[in-house]
C-alpha cells in the first residue's frame, strides 16, 4: 500500500485532541444537594441496564476516533496493489559462460541481475514476475510471483553463471507458453548475445564489446625428447599485440614465449619447440589481460604419463614381455628373477609371472601369467593348473570368434596370422573367464578376475614355445591387454564446459572423485563400468582414484566453449510467436477513499444519532 | 437566619380551625380541650351519688329536694394541652434552591398559632444533630406568641438530623397534646424510635414531610457528581438520564410510602407537602382532610 498524500497522516493529531476534549467534556458536574439518600436508593430501582448503554459515552468517542481515522485515510489517498492485477514480467536470463566477461569490476552476469532487479523494483506493485534461468540447466526459478523482494532475492540466490554454452530452446518454449496464456506479458531476454531480430521480446544486451583474446587448438607432440607445441590465438574485438608464454610440467617459469600481432577475428598460429627430458603437461597462456581470462589459458596433459603404471616382470627370460610392454605402453617395467621375487616389497600395478607361480597371489595389482607352473597353492587365482601337454608337431593357435565385448576389445587390430605352439599347459578355466585363443578347444589365452577382483590374464604356454612373440599380433595383444587391464580413466584429456566426462572404472577402484577447478568434489559410482560427470567449470579437473593403498591422480583440462568467447551473433533472432496485447494493467486500486469517505459519513451520522439519543434520554 | 413570612390573613383563617386530639387529654390546667375525665369547667356533664369526702359545694340541692338523695353535679374537664413542634434544623432543610426550611417554619408557626388560639401551650424545638433546642418554650397566649414567634427566624439550619437520638432523652410530655415533626426525612438515621417513644408517651403525633420541588421532580440531567449537604462523604455519581430519573421517582415514592406506612402503623398522622405549597392549602385541605383539624 502506498499513500499519495502521506502528509494527510497529520490529521491523526486530531485523535489526541478529541480525547482531550472528551476528557474535559465528560467531567462530572459537581453539585451539592440537600440529600443523596433518595438518589442512592434509586440504584435499587434501576432496571437491568444494557451493557452497551454503560459505554455509550465511549462508543461516541470510539466513533469519533474512527471517523478521524477514516477521514485521515481518505485524505492520504491510499493506493493498493492488487495481486496479479498489474503487468506480468517474464525474464529469460542468460547464464552462459560468456556472461562471466568482466566489465570494469562487474561481470556481465552481475549487470544482468542488476537490470532485472531494476525492472522489478521500478515496476508497480501487483505485477507478477517469472524468471527462466538458462545456465547449466534451464530452470524456471519462479513463476508469477508478486513479491518484489522475493523475486530479487531468488534471482540473487539461485542464479549462478555457468562456464559453458547454453541453449535457449527450452527457455523460449516456456516463455512462449507464458505468452500464449497472457499476450500482455512483457518478456525480457537478458543476454550478452547480439540478436538481429526479436519480436514480442525485449532484449537487454549486457555486453559492452569488451576486449577478449583467446587461445585455442593447442596441440603437443613429444618426440625424441622434443615437445612441439602449436596453437592459435585470436582477438575478438580489436587487433592486438599478444604475448604468449608456454609452461611445462607445472613449472612456474615459462619455458618459452613469443609476441604476436593479431588482427581482429583473424586467428594467428604459434609454435614452440621445447627440449624436454620428460613431458607431463604443457600450458599455453596469453599474458595480456582481457575481460574474459577463462579462455586465455590451455593446459594439455601427456596421455601416456597420465596413464603410466608400474609393472613387475618375474621371469628368467623376460625379453619378449619387457620389450613388448615398454614399447607399447610406455610403462615403467621392473624385472626380477623368480627366486628373488620373495624380496620384492614394492607395490606394482601389474605383476607378470613368466613360468613361475608365486606362493601368494599379489592382491594389490593385476596379474598376468605366462606358462603357469602350478596354481595348487594359490587358489585366489581362480584358474587351476592341470598338466603340461606337449603337442606332436606344431599346434595352431586359434583366436576366439566370440562376439563378446571383451574378446572383441582384446582381438581388436590383430592380423590373426598363424601362430604355433609346441607345448602348452592345460588349465581349468572358470566360466567367467573369456577365452582369447585356444588350441583344439583348450583355452590358451584367457582372461578374467581373480578372487581379489583384480584382472587376471593367462597365457597357458611359454612364449619360448610359440611363434606368437615374433608376430605383429603379439604386440597388438599386449597393447590390448594393457588397455584392458588399465582402461584409460578418461576418453579424452581435453573437454569443453558442457561436455560430459566419462570416467572408466577399473577393477579394484575403491573410490573415484572428481575435483573441479574451484575445488568442488564429486564422488563417482565405482560399481558401474563407467561413470559420467557433467563439466561445468573451466580449468584443470583432477580425478583421484583410490586403488588399494595407493591414490592416483589424473588431470583433464576443460576449456570455455568457443561460442562463449565471442558473443556477437549474426542472423540470430529470438522471438515469441503471436499477437501481443497492448492492454496493460497498473494493478492499482485507489478508489478506496470513496468507500472510506462513505463509511466515515456513516460513522459521523451514527455518532450524531447517539448524541441525539443521549439528549433524548436527558429530557 | 431564616426569614419566613406569616400571612396575617392566613392566621385569621386558621383561627377558625380546631385541633382534634385523639388520645386522652392529660393537661394540668384548664384549657380549651375537653378531657374524658370530669373537671371544674362550667359545662355540665353528669350526676353521681355523693360519697363521703366529696366537695359539698358540688351537691345539686335541687335534685336533693326532688329525690331526697344527695347527688353530686359533675362538670366536663377542659384541659390545657402542650403542643410540641419539632422542626428539622439539619443542613438538608436549607440547602439549595428549595425553601423547605421556610415552609417548615411557616407550618410550625401556623400550628403554634392554632394551639395558642386554643389556649394551649406551645413549644417549638429545633432538632439538629442529636439534640433538641427549644426555640420557644411553653408559649401561652397570643401576646406571648406575637412577641416570641420571631425567634423562629433565628434557627440555624446546620448539621445532621438524628431525631431519635434527640427526642428520646428530652422531655416530651405525657398524654398532653400533639407532637409535630416537620422534616424532609431524607436521612438514613433512625427516626422510627422517636415516633415510638412519643406514641409511648400517649402523644398525638403528626409527621409532616417537607420536600422541595426539585426533590419531588428533579430536573438535573447529565453527568453529575452530587454531594450530600449533610455529609460530603456521601455522594452520587452518575450520568443522570430519563431512566435514572424514573428510578429516582420510584425510590422517592417507595420512601415516602414507607414513612407514611410507618406513621400509620403507629397511629401517627403523616403528610407530604411541597416546599412551595401555601400554608392555607396545607391546613385547610390536607390537615382538615386528614382529620387532624376541624
Amino acid at each position: 500500500m502506498k499513500l499519495l498524500f502521506p502528509l494527510g497522516l497529520l490529521a491523526l493529531l486530531l485523535i489526541p485532541v478529541i480525547i482531550v476534549i472528551y476528557v474535559i467534556k465528560n467531567k462530572y458536574t459537581e453539585q451539592t444537594v440537600s440529600s443523596t439518600y433518595i438518589w442512592s436508593l434509586s440504584e435499587k430501582f434501576l432496571k437491568h441496564r444494557n451493557p452497551i448503554s454503560e459505554i455509550t459515552g465511549i462508543i461516541s468517542l470510539i466513533l469519533q476516533i474512527l471517523a478521524v481515522l477514516l477521514v485521515t485515510i481518505v485524505i492520504t489517498r491510499p493506493v493498493f496493489a492488487i495481486r496479479g492485477g498489474a503487468d506480468d514480467y517474464c525474464f529469460i536470463f542468460d547464464g552462459s559462460g560468456s556472461m562471466n566477461i568482466v566489465q570494469k569490476d562487474k561481470t556481465r552476469f552481475d549487470i544482468g541481475k542488476e537490470k532485472i532487479a531494476d525492472i522489478i523494483n521500478d515496476s508497480v506493485d501487483g505485477c507478477t514476475y517469472s524468471l527462466i534461468f538458462v545456465g547449466d540447466t534451464t530452470s524456471v526459478v519462479y513463476q508469477e510471483i508478486t513479491d518484489k523482494q522475493q523475486a530479487v532475492s531468488l534471482l540473487n540466490d539461485r542464479c549462478q553463471p555457468s562456464y559453458g554454452a547454453v541453449g535457449f530452446t527450452y527457455a523460449a518454449g516456456v516463455a512462449q507458453e507464458y505468452f500464449n496464456a497472457n499476450p500482455s506479458v512483457t518478456t525480457y531476454l537478458i543476454t550478452d548475445k547480439s540478436y538481429n531480430e526479436s519480436e514480442n521480446v525485449t532484449i537487454i544486451d549486457v555486453s559492452a564489446h569488451e576486449e577478449n583474446y583467446a587461445v585455442s587448438g593447442v596441440t603437443a607432440v613429444y618426440k625424441d625428447r622434443v615437445l612441439e607445441v602449436g596453437g592459435d590465438v585470436i582477438s575478438y574485438e580489436n587487433s592486438a599485440d599478444l604475448q604468449i608464454k608456454v609452461y611445462v610440467n607445472g613449472e612456474d617459469e615459462a619455458k618459452d614465449s613469443t609476441a604476436l600481432h593479431v588482427e581482429k577475428l583473424i586467428a594467428r598460429h604459434f609454435e614452440f619447440e621445447i627440449s624436454l627430458q620428460e613431458y607431463e603437461s604443457v600450458t599455453v597462456e596469453i599474458v595480456n589481460h582481457d575481460s574474459l581470462m577463462l579462455d586465455n589459458t590451455i593446459t594439455l596433459f601427456n596421455d601416456k604419463t597420465e596413464n603410466r603404471y608400474d609393472i613387475l616382470v618375474v621371469s628368467d627370460t623376460p625379453t619378449f614381455i619387457r620389450n613388448a610392454l615398454m614399447s607399447q605402453t610406455g610403462a615403467k617395467v621392473d624385472v626380477v628373477e623368480p627366486d628373488k621375487y620373495i624380496n620384492v616389497t614394492k607395490s606394482y600395478n601389474l605383476y607378470v609371472f613368466d613360468s613361475f607361480s608365486p606362493r601368494v597371489l599379489p592382491s594389490d595389482g593385476a596379474v598376468w601369467f605366462f606358462n603357469p607352473t602350478s596354481t595348487n597353492d594359490i587358489p585366489e587365482a581362480n584358474f587351476t593348473y592341470q598338466n603340461e601337454i606337449e603337442i606332436d608337431g606344431d599346434g595352431l593357435l586359434e583366436y576366439s570368434t566370440e562376439s563378446n565385448t571383451i574378446v572383441r576389445q582384446l582381438l581388436q587390430g590383430l592380423e590373426k596370422r598363424d601362430a604355433y605352439i609346441i607345448r602348452y599347459v592345460k588349465c581349468g578355466v572358470p566360466k567367467s573367464f573369456k577365452t582369447i585363443a585356444s588350441y583344439e578347444g583348450t583355452p590358451l589365452i584367457f582372461t578374467g578376475t581373480n578372487k581379489y577382483e583384480r584382472k587376471e590374464t593367462v597365457f597357458a604356454f611359454s612364449l619360448n614355445d610359440s611363434t606368437l612373440p615374433v608376430t605383429h599380433d603379439f604386440m597388438r595383444i599386449i597393447t590390448n591387454l594393457y588397455a584392458y587391464t588399465f582402461p584409460k580413466l578418461c576418453e579424452s584429456s581435453e573437454y569443453f564446459v558442457g561436455d560430459t566426462m566419462i570416467v572408466n572404472m577399473g577393477s579394484g577402484y575403491e573410490d573415484v572423485k572428481v575435483i573441479s577447478p574451484h575445488g568442488n568434489s564429486y564422488s563417482l559410482d565405482t560399481d558401474a563400468p563407467y561413470a559420467e560427470h557433467n563439466i561445468e567449470e573451466v580449468g584443470v579437473y583432477t580425478i583421484m582414484v583410490k586403488n588399494g593403498d595407493g591414490v592416483r591422480e589424473y588431470h583433464v583440462f576443460v576449456s570455455l566453449p568457443e561460442e562463449e568467447r565471442f558473443t556477437t551473433l549474426t542472423d540470430a533472432s529470438f522471438s515469441l510467436a503471436g499477437e501481443a496485447s497492448t492492454q496493460k494493467r497498473d494493478g492499482v486500486y485507489n478508489d478506496l477513499w470513496k468507500w472510506l469517505a462513505l463509511i466515515a459519513a456513516l460513522v459521523v451520522a451514527a455518532d450524531w444519532i447517539i448524541y441525539c439519543y443521549e439528549q433524548y434520554q436527558l429530557r | 437566619m431564616s426569614n419566613f413570612a406569616i400571612d396575617e390573613e392566613v392566621l385569621q383563617q386558621i383561627e377558625q380551625l380546631q385541633m382534634l386530639i385523639k388520645n386522652n387529654v392529660a393537661g394540668l390546667f384548664g384549657g380549651n380541650h375537653q378531657s374524658k375525665s370530669y373537671g371544674s369547667s362550667c359545662e355540665f356533664s353528669d350526676y353521681r351519688d355523693y360519697m363521703a369526702g366529696d366537695d359539698i359545694t358540688k351537691i345539686d340541692w335541687n335534685a336533693y329536694a326532688r329525690f331526697e338523695k344527695l347527688y353530686l353535679k359533675l362538670y366536663a374537664d377542659e384541659r390545657q394541652l402542650h403542643t410540641r413542634i419539632y422542626v428539622d434544623a439539619s443542613r438538608s432543610m436549607a440547602y439549595g434552591k428549595g425553601k423547605k426550611h421556610i415552609q417548615a417554619l411557616r407550618i410550625a408557626a401556623a400550628l403554634a398559632y392554632l394551639s395558642i388560639n386554643e389556649m394551649d401551650k406551645v413549644s417549638v424545638y429545633a432538632v439538629r444533630d442529636d439534640k433538641t433546642e427549644a426555640i420557644v418554650s411553653n408559649l401561652l397566649g397570643k401576646d406571648a406568641y406575637i412577641t416570641s414567634i420571631h425567634k423562629l427566624n433565628e434557627v440555624e439550619f446546620d448539621g445532621d438530623f438524628k431525631l431519635s437520638d434527640a427526642i428520646l432523652p428530652s422531655t416530651v410530655g405525657y398524654g398532653d397534646g400533639l407532637s409535630v415533626i416537620i422534616s424532609d426525612f431524607l436521612t438514613d438515621n433512625n427516626f422510627e424510635d422517636a415516633i415510638d417513644h412519643l406514641v409511648g408517651k400517649k402523644r398525638d403525633i403528626l409527621c409532616i414531610q417537607v420536600l422541595s420541588k426539585e426533590e419531588l421532580n428533579p430536573q438535573i440531567r447529565g453527568k453529575m457528581h452530587l454531594f450530600d449537604a449533610e455529609n460530603q462523604l456521601n455522594y452520587y455519581r452518575k450520568n443522570i438520564n430519563k431512566e435514572i430519573i424514573n428510578a429516582y421517582k420510584r425510590a422517592l415514592e417507595f420512601y415516602t410510602g414507607r414513612v407514611r406506612d410507618f406513621c400509620s402503623s403507629r397511629g401517627a398522622g403523616y403528610m407530604l407537602v411541597s416546599a412551595e405549597e401555601s400554608v392555607y392549602k396545607i391546613f385547610f385541605d390536607h390537615l382538615v382532610n386528614m382529620g387532624v383539624l376541624k
